[in-house]
């Protein structure tokens, strides 16, 4: 009678959690057989990437390709010590010719 | 993969299984998995009264037993190893908010003279209320002591000897918990009847 009673608790605790599945059999192969650097690099290196083709995106990706391409040139122009090449100076010291700013950088980090 | 569930539920040897598993063989985790994933988290949601949680008691439980699965000397225990390492995990995480509750209680100046008499009797009255509630939710509101061993005993199907050992404590404990236990369920059941 009592192991009858013990079975009919047993089904009922069943029933109630028939619901609660296990699901991280993933979770656990990953920290018992973790994938070797060389395959995760690999697993990076073939991600595909999407690109919805709508008009707005289109115009954002080739404003930022545009951007990445132009950067840098962009760059060069705004930190670039030297004057544009229209506005240089060419002159002789000694026989030799040289661009005058190119020049008197050089004297002057040759005097300090 | 439906072969080894049949297999493992129907505790038939689990020599390969386990050979397999000390072979480090991701196959044979895999197929331990299948066969007690459920079982575990069943258990552990029982016992920690969280999805959450139990899922990642079971996930530790199950790592931790591929690691040490060398310890495992009698492959006909294989559940009741799998079952302690669960439980220790859920007292893992009962501790870290609220250690109160792993009082041991059911001391032995608690046994009743009997306990198998005073068991049966609350055994006919937990049955007469347990069909109109929500059992597990009753479980779940036990004390843990008496929510272990009323978990091991009736959803995991331990004997009394099976569970002193895998709770490393007496049988007579084990049956005063369960009695205990048993009577605060009915306690639990008697207040959610609708009047």
């Amino acid at each position: 009678m009592k192991e009858t009673e013990r079975s009919a608790v047993k089904r009922k605790l069943d029933e109630e959690l028939k619901l609660h599945t296990f699901a991280g059999q993933e979770a656990v192969l990953k920290r018992t057989h973790p994938a070797p650097r060389r395959t995760r690099l690999h697993a990076l290196w073939n991600r595909e990437l999407e690109w919805v083709l709508n008009p707005a995106s289109l115009m954002g990706g080739t404003a930022a390709l545009l951007l990445l391409a132009a950067l840098p040139v962009l760059s060069y122009t705004l930190q670039s010590p030297h004057p544009a090449a229209g506005q240089r100076e060419l002159i002789e010291v000694g026989g030799s010719i040289y661009w005058s700013d190119t020049y008197r950088n050089e004297v002057d980090r040759l005097e300090n | 993969m439906l072969a080894a569930r049949i297999l493992l539920v129907k505790g038939v040897s689990h020599l390969d299984l386990i050979d397999r598993l000390k072979n480090q063989e991701e196959s044979a985790l895999r197929e331990l998995m299948d066969g007690y994933g459920d079982l575990l988290l069943r258990t552990a949601s029982l016992l920690v009264r969280d999805r959450q949680t139990a899922e990642e008691a079971v996930q530790d439980a199950f790592v931790q037993a591929y690691l040490k699965i060398g310890q495992l000397h009698d492959s006909a225990k294989l559940k009741s190893w799998l079952i302690r390492i669960v439980v220790n995990r859920c007292r893992m995480r009962q501790r870290t908010w609220s250690w109160r509750h792993l009082l041991p209680g059911g001391m032995p100046g608690d046994l009743p003279a009997d306990p198998a008499t005073v068991s049966a009797g609350a055994d006919d009255i937990v049955m007469a209320h347990w069909e109109q509630g929500r059992l597990a939710e009753a479980v779940g509101r036990l004390d843990y002591p008496y929510r272990e061993s009323v978990v091991l005993y009736y959803f995991d199907e331990l004997s009394i000897k099976e569970i002193a050992e895998l709770l490393e404590s007496g049988e007579n404990t084990v049956k005063s918990r369960l009695a205990r236990g048993r009577r605060m369920l009915k306690r639990i059941l008697e207040k959610e009847e609708p009047t």
